[in-house]
């Protein structure tokens, strides 16, 4: 009778027991937590950059991600490099002054170059282009708060989309108009410009970008380049070759309003939508059957909402190819095509 | 794909207490650790696996919900609302219909809008109309022509759980792959039972978009939310990408769509009822008063009754009101359940409308006795008033309204709160000689002009003191007269941008000496403006005064002269409920302002006072007309260059007189 207690007693201890365990283990599990070793591999590839700066509410310091067993160091270009002294803090806290290797204003990249052999880095040929909703961890040094030898801040995130950069600082446009990441982590804070964005298996997908706001909405952006993109651009940098990034070329001969015999009503407003005012008899407009009060809303697929757009869109055509517009008559959508010659 | 695997907690703990049962029926200890063991490895093994298959059912959600997102594109000019260009870009709206109906959210359909078209999953740009928003949710309707079109799945209200992970995800980059970022649902029932909460970066990159969950079902349409939600379609927008977002759950859409359809524009059900301020936690839903004119008042519902049900909903708080009332349409037929303070209980059922009738606030002309005196004795008849008309005069006590006693000022504020200018009523009256009187008489028009009061017999000159906020930059003047038995009117004056010292303020408040009132003068951070975050000190100020001294809660006024003025109407407007008066000293209102709505439970009276030299008295002669449009109280006063008296004793005086009734 007493032993059958006993066993009872002991039965619910190690009833809880088990239930502690599997409690815990669930617990990490509900969480869908990074593993250890994954975080650590991002941290001890990641450099905290201090340069210039240090005053008037700008930082002086970024983050850089160690792209070679040799010490090459990417970052993003900025005014904390604009210095002689530039120095870069391994995880570890071996501390270095960095030299500006090569960089690129347009793109606003930069490789640096510390004495060191034998540093864990991201291999540039595992990078690939992610699709939304992937899973990514960022790693930089935000807000400056890792120093010495502690390691960057870790964030965890998806890619919210891949899409070209439309983007603007104040008034100035961002002068990169290719494919970017865009995370759902913040990244647009002072000191993570530089650092890293890699996938679930360690390997670097993107580097964040300098503070910026989305053109098309307005909002703050965390965006990172895609390094698979950039590769090419970087292996020319640390070669000492610089290869600007290949911008929409003008053609010699540019596609215009008047050229196709179309006016359009005053830009009197900020954002005047394209409204056709008139259409200058016995011109390729006119043939197309465009009309006056017509409102082009498309222009070879894409969206023109204002007058600028319009005007800046033909210009980047050439007067050769046939122009497609879509117009909204009445509330429907037709579609013209445009010949100039 | 691992869909379940977030959800294995609550599985693996009943299988293991399963398992304890059994055994310990069995008592076979072995199995324990068999068990033990085998849970561990598994969950060993699934961990570093476990965020993978995370991904890939965020992935497969994402894929399942995306067809039924549309791109949309607004053509619009340029309004110039600060915001504007929230509408430059590509916006995202949901399918609700097959044959063409999609819903998007009210910001992302700008007012002067030329054109709407949706670009389909196949890139095809199709021109879309707007039917109508639902002005309660801020949603917006829209039709085009398409087919077959798959549509969203909506989660069941019952199924949708606090923690459960959710997804945004958005078109404004792409017509065929979606934004997407993940979160959980953070909360239930936000703005009073109108909106799911969730920590995925909401912002115009998916507003419009869905909120799905991991069988890429969906939760609700994506938007922003703010305080003004009724006001202003873009409040909310301030907290894009911030870990706090809402939705607006899919099932209710889905419930109304047919009654969307055909009323167009939907507009949050009104039944126009006010309720009494309550020390008691929870504040109890008892009626103060219904807005002349609305159903509330046309149903007869009165003051002193509780509300205890709505349609057969309990209601034991204003919070539960608040709640049973949130997600209620105009043309809803409501039942209520009300009791009075003798527990009768009674029921009536009302139709909710979209928008009451304007309130213009009503009077008789006149001004109360102060003090805990006995009866109510009237201090002031205002010239040409219609107490003047039927021969009230200082110093009687009125006794009866509309053939009721009345008892106390505040009964008689609620009764004349009720009714509208030209209604008829009964008053009855004590001559200082006792003799009784009863007359009939119309209400006039409730004004704020400027009447000279006698002035009060005081001895003590003012006392001025700083005081220092600990956790603004701000300090405050508290200026007064020493100390009053009754409750005194405040003013909040907001100093000008810059040094002011306190020989300066106590010289422009001397006239404190001949009046009651309190005055408040708070000086900005900043030295050069006042800026947003100034507001909160302002308020701190009142409120500290508030705590300390007697204030007469009828009478707080803020004020201020030139720019200080334009930024005490903007904390006016958006503090009806603290202040009951608006003192501008050459000041327009702030051009930032919009319109002034009028309640009886937030009476204002706003007093222009303009120099001789003052520019802008024809800005000010426009504000005052909309302002006693919109059924504010006004009035005014100049200032002449020879005038004997200074504007603070204007000011002061009119003050004493904003409660009248």
């Amino acid at each position: 009778m007493n032993a059958l207690r006993l066993s009872w007693s002991r039965q619910f201890i190690l009833a809880a027991c088990i239930f502690c365990t599997n409690w815990l283990a669930t617990f990490v599990h509900a969480q869908v937590g990074l593993p250890p070793s994954l975080v650590a591999n991002v941290q001890k590839r990641l450099v905290k950059i201090n340069g210039s700066g240090g005053m008037q509410g700008l930082e002086s310091y970024q983050t850089g991600i160690l792209i070679s067993a040799d010490g090459h160091v990417l970052t993003v270009w900025s005014y904390v490099l604009d210095s002689d002294r530039i120095k870069a803090t391994l995880h570890d806290g071996r501390r270095y002054t960095a030299k500006i290797l090569n960089y690129d204003p347009r793109s606003e990249i930069a490789v640096l170059k510390i004495d060191e052999k034998d540093l864990p880095f991201f291999d540039l040929n595992k990078s690939r282009v992610p699709d939304a909703g992937a899973m990514i961890v960022v790693g930089s040094n935000l807000f400056g708060v890792a120093t010495g030898d502690e390691p960057v801040s870790v964030m965890r995130g998806v890619v919210q989309a891949t899409t070209p950069l439309r983007a603007r600082r104040g008034q100035f446009e961002v002068p990169y108009q290719d494919e970017v990441l865009i995370v759902d982590a913040i990244t647009n804070n002072p000191g993570a410009a530089g650092g890293a964005v890699t996938d679930l298996e360690g390997n670097l997908i993107g580097m964040i970008g300098k503070e910026a706001e989305c053109r098309l909405t307005d909002t703050w952006l965390n965006y990172a380049f895609l390094t698979s993109k950039l590769a090419p651009e970087i292996r020319a940098l640390i070669d000492g070759k610089s290869r600007p990034i290949a911008k929409g070329r003008r053609p010699d001969e540019p596609m215009s309003l008047s050229l196709l015999g179309i006016q359009l009503v005053t830009n009197v407003v900020h954002r005047t939508p394209p409204f056709v005012d008139r259409v200058v008899a016995e011109q390729p407009a006119e043939a197309a059957g465009l009309r006056a009060d017509d409102l082009i809303v498309e222009l070879n697929g894409e969206i023109v909402p204002t007058i600028d757009e319009l005007v800046a869109k033909l210009s980047l055509i050439s007067r050769d190819s046939p122009v497609r517009l879509t117009i909204q008559r009445n509330g429907e959508f037709k579609s013209l095509q445009i010949r100039v010659r | 794909m691992n869909k379940a695997m977030p959800q294995m907690k609550p599985l693996a703990r009943q299988s293991l207490l399963t398992a304890v049962r059994q055994t310990r029926m069995h008592c076979v200890g072995l199995f324990y650790l068999v068990f033990s063991l085998a849970t561990v490895t598994v969950c060993g093994q699934t961990l570093p696996d476990s965020t993978a298959s995370f991904e890939a059912a965020i992935k497969s959600a994402v894929a399942t919900a995306a067809p039924s997102l549309v791109q949309l594109e607004v053509v619009a000019a340029d309004n110039t609302a600060a915001k504007a260009d929230l509408a430059s870009g590509p916006r995202t709206a949901v399918i609700v219909a097959p044959e063409g109906l999609a819903v998007t959210a009210s910001v992302n359909i700008p007012e002067n809008y030329t054109s709407i078209a949706v670009r389909l999953g196949d890139g095809s740009l199709v021109p879309a109309t707007l039917i109508g928003h639902d002005e309660s949710c801020r949603l917006a309707l829209l039709e085009f022509t398409a087919s077959n079109l798959p549509i969203a799945i909506a989660v069941p209200k019952s199924e949708i759980k606090v923690g459960q992970t959710a997804i945004a995800i958005g078109k404004s980059f792409s017509h065929d792959k979606p934004t997407v970022s993940v979160g959980i649902v953070s909360a239930l029932n936000r703005f009073w039972g109108r909106a799911i909460q969730s920590d995925a970066k909401i912002s115009p990159r998916n507003y419009g978009g869905a909120l799905i969950d991991l069988d890429g079902r969906v939760f609700g349409v994506l938007l922003p939310l703010g305080e003004q939600s009724e006001v202003d379609t873009d409040s909310g927008t301030e907290w894009y990408d911030s870990g706090i977002g809402f939705a607006i759950p899919m099932a209710d859409v889905m419930d109304r769509l047919d009654k969307w359809r055909n009323e167009r524009n939907l507009k949050a059900g009104k039944v126009g009822l006010s309720f009494r301020k309550s020390t008691s936690i929870p504040a109890q839903a008892v009626v103060e008063g219904s807005s002349p004119g609305s159903p509330a008042a046309t149903a007869g519902i009165k003051s002193g009754e509780r509300v205890t049900g709505v349609d057969g909903q309990s209601i034991k708080s204003l919070n539960d009101f608040k709640f049973a009332m949130g997600s209620r349409y105009a043309g809803d037929r409501v039942k209520f359940t009300l009791e009075d303070d003798k527990k009768n209980s009674r029921s009536l059922e009302i139709e909710l409308v979209g928008e009451l009738p304007k309130y213009l606030p009503a009077g008789l002309g006149i001004i109360p006795s102060r003090g805990d005196g006995k009866g109510l004795v009237i201090d002031f008849v205002m010239p040409g008033s219609p107490a003047e008309s039927v021969g009230l005069q200082a110093g009687d006590t009125l006794v009866s309204f509309n053939n009721e006693p009345v008892e106390s000022w505040d009964q008689l504020r609620v009764a004349i709160r009720s009714l509208l200018p030209d209604t008829e009523v009964t008053v009855g009256w004590r001559t200082a000689s006792g003799e009784g009187r009863k007359r009939e008489v119309k209400l006039a028009r409730q004004s704020a002009s400027f009447v000279d009061l006698p002035l009060r017999d005081t001895t003590s000159s003012p006392t001025i003191a700083v005081e220092q906020m600990p956790e603004f930059a701000n300090r405050y003047w508290l200026v007064q007269n020493g100390n009053a038995d009754t409750p005194r009117p405040l003013l909040v004056w907001l100093l000008p941008p810059g040094a002011s010292t306190e020989e300066q303020i106590a010289a422009q408040w001397k006239e404190l000496e001949q009046h009651s009132a309190i005055v408040i003068a708070v000086e900005s951070a900043k030295k050069d403006r006042w800026l947003p975050d100034d507001v909160e000190a302002v308020l701190r100020a009142l409120g500290e005064v508030t705590r300390k001294l007697r204030i007469d809660s009828n009478r707080v006024a803020i004020g201020g002269a030139d720019s200080s003025g334009e930024v005490a109407s903007l904390m006016a407007a958006a503090n009806r409920d603290r202040f009951q008066g608006l003192i501008l000293v050459n000041s327009p209102l702030s051009d930032r302002l919009r319109d002034f709505v009028s309640a009886p439970e937030i009476p204002l009276a706003v007093l222009f006072a303009s120099s001789a030299n003052f520019s802008g008295r024809d800005e000010v002669s426009i504000n005052q007309k909309n302002l006693f449009d919109a059924g504010i109280s006004v009035g005014s006063v100049d200032l002449l260059n020879n005038d004997a008296r200074t504007i603070e004793a204007k000011i002061l005086r009119w003050l004493e007189s904003i409660d009248r009734l």
